[in-house]
């Protein structure tokens, strides 16, 4: 856990970047500072592992004063990773990774094996081990800062908008590989980022900064976009609040409904089908939407159908209102884990959720 | 050194005489190699203390442009007064030091200087100590501009020793001022040509030196 009680930073041109700040970040939690740029966010971040001494109050790392051990030992034990990622461009990728295992005179050859399974565990493969930073791209830097970063398997990682400086595709992708890493390695991050988005994907709890460092609000991302504390947080998370707590919510908590449906081999009567209406094949796989007023007779595989994209088990439910729009039958259909049919969703099983609109 | 001792320059040829080249050149790249040594630490302490305190380079930098601007021979003068020992190497090599050290500072700071702000503050975040993130990571990442500036320095020292040859010093400069008096063109050309194989020559070391030193220099492929 890491503590900051009343923590202040005034430089001595008398700007106030943090004003008595007070913030809470559990263990094994993601915990993202996210505010306009200039809103003492980084200082935060960076008066935690002393890059910036506080000009007053008290931070506890597991309840021990940070200002009590020598600065670079306390470094040696906190991870960190910079937007542009840091390496040193005159060592290998694998040097680069071993630099504070070095630093703490641990054993090479235990500490280069063990980069080695690092690197995979962030993407890189070993083959580019023995590479110099600049031959690699922006994107693969910073996956082997994030390696560095974790080489001595500090309990702590601090994280300077560490996917800002590459294409949206890539960030994409880092930051749903952090997850997955941080779901299997449960470090207590501390992560600065200017993008609401980010916070909202990335965060057990979200801390929006105002100003000299201000604390508007420090809040789960459900919490934040349901009930934003005032009207700063209010704008800060934009207009479509509702839709990004959509993609917040699971979609099995979302109600379906039964399908109208029919299965290959079953007659239509003449006149054709009277509302939209799902071929399923024997198993109950969704296999397309036949038109109202199509033709009558048995369904079989060469039946006139329209395709139907299912949504799965794991996606949200931002998705599944996309599917819904994108679907001519205005209808989304669910299916479980091995493909099989669960129900239907249309707008109407929407209404209602999510449930909390905030103050106004 | 006995005067008796110095060989001397015979006819107006080339054979006959390569033992007097060689014996010349070895005594310009001591005295090269003397000045050279001196002024790298005298700019590697220097170009550290102004690496971390800027007014100490504002001073540095005014008393090297002094220096660098005064005339080769008039320096000279200056440090046998000081030293008051005209007679021997010592003058002629403080000087020399001086306009490497002059040279060299610069490149140092620059080089320290040139390293990306986001490599030092990630040393830092590790965990590195002032000291070792000097040693591990400034230095060997200004090793190319240091090298730059120490090519510069090398040739100029060797051909400035040369000019020492005027006030009865140094080693190919005796070919110079001897030819000259002798008019022996043979025994001129082989001076100016002796100084000049030798600065390429020392030339071609460092470059070579430098590149085994950063192989991370060498790699063809840029951000892809």
């Amino acid at each position: 856990m890491i503590a900051l009680e009343a923590v202040s930073k005034v430089y001595p041109d008398r700007t106030v970047a943090v004003e008595s700040l007070d913030l809470v970040v559990e263990s094994a939690t993601v915990t993202v500072l996210v505010g306009p740029s200039g809103c003492g966010k980084t200082t935060t971040l960076r008066m935690i592992n002393r890059m910036i001494e506080p000009s007053s109050g008290r931070i506890t790392i597991d309840g021990k004063d940070i200002a009590t051990q020598p600065a670079a030992q306390l470094r040696r034990g906190i991870g960190y990773v910079i937007q542009s990622a840091g390496l040193f461009p005159h060592w290998r990728v694998i040097d680069n990774v071993c630099a504070v295992p070095d630093l703490l005179g641990q054993d090479r050859k235990t500490s280069r094996a063990r980069a080695l399974e690092l690197l995979e565990l962030v993407g890189i493969g070993s083959e580019m081990a023995k590479r110099y930073p600049a031959q690699l791209s922006g994107g693969q830097q910073q996956r082997v800062g994030v390696a560095r970063a974790l080489a001595a398997d500090p309990p702590v990682l601090l994280m300077d908008e560490p996917f800002g400086a590459v294409d949206p595709l890539v960030r994409t992708q880092l930051q749903h590989d952090f997850l997955e890493l941080q779901r299997q390695l449960r470090k207590t991050v501390v992560f600065v980022t200017h993008d609401i988005d980010e916070a909202i994907i990335l965060a057990n709890k979200v801390a929006v900064f105002g100003e000299h460092g201000h604390l508007h609000q420090y809040a789960s991302p459900a919490d934040l976009l349901a009930q934003p504390a005032d009207e700063f947080v209010n704008r800060f998370l934009g207009g479509d609040r509702q839709l990004r707590l959509l993609s917040l919510l699971p979609v099995d908590q979302i109600p379906i409904a039964p399908a109208t449906e029919i299965k290959l081999g079953d007659t239509i009567d003449a006149g054709g089908p009277v509302q939209w209406t799902l071929v399923i094949s024997p198993e109950r796989r969704p296999l397309g939407w036949l038109a109202p007023g199509g033709a009558a007779g048995v369904v079989s595989e060469s039946s006139t159908m329209v395709p139907v994209t299912p949504v799965g088990p794991g996606s949200n439910g931002r998705s599944l209102l996309d599917a819904v729009l994108a679907s001519p039958a205005a209808t989304a259909v669910r299916v479980d884990h091995e493909g099989l049919l669960l129900g239907v969703v249309t707008m109407e099983n929407f209404v209602g959720h999510p449930a909390p609109t905030g103050p106004r | 050194m006995l005067l008796a001792s110095v060989p001397e320059w015979s006819g107006a040829q080339l054979s006959g005489n390569w033992g007097v080249i060689v014996h010349y050149a070895v005594i310009h790249v001591q005295l090269a190699l003397a000045a050279l040594l001196l002024g790298c630490i005298g700019a590697l302490i220097l170009g550290l203390l102004s690496f971390r305190y800027r007014r100490v380079y504002a001073v540095v930098l005014a008393f090297s442009n002094a220096v660098y601007a005064m005339p080769s021979l008039g320096l000279l003068f200056i440090i046998a007064a000081i030293t008051g020992r005209i007679l021997d190497d010592h003058p002629l090599i403080i000087a020399l030091a001086l306009y490497t050290l002059t040279i060299l500072v610069r490149n140092i700071v620059e080089g320290l200087r040139a390293v990306p702000p986001a490599v030092t503050d990630a040393s830092s975040a590790m965990g590195f100590t002032r000291r070792g993130r000097l040693l591990k990571v400034e230095l060997p990442l200004a090793v190319p501009a240091i090298s730059a500036g120490l090519r510069v320095a090398t040739v100029s020292t060797i051909s400035l020793v040369s000019v020492a040859g005027i006030i009865g010093r140094g080693g190919l400069g005796f070919l110079l001022t001897q030819g000259f008096q002798k008019d022996n063109p043979w025994e001129i050309w082989a001076g100016v040509l002796a100084t000049v194989a030798l600065a390429g020559i020392i030339d071609v070391l460092l470059v070579v030196a430098t590149r085994a030193v950063t192989p991370w220099r060498r790699i063809g492929v840029r951000n892809g």
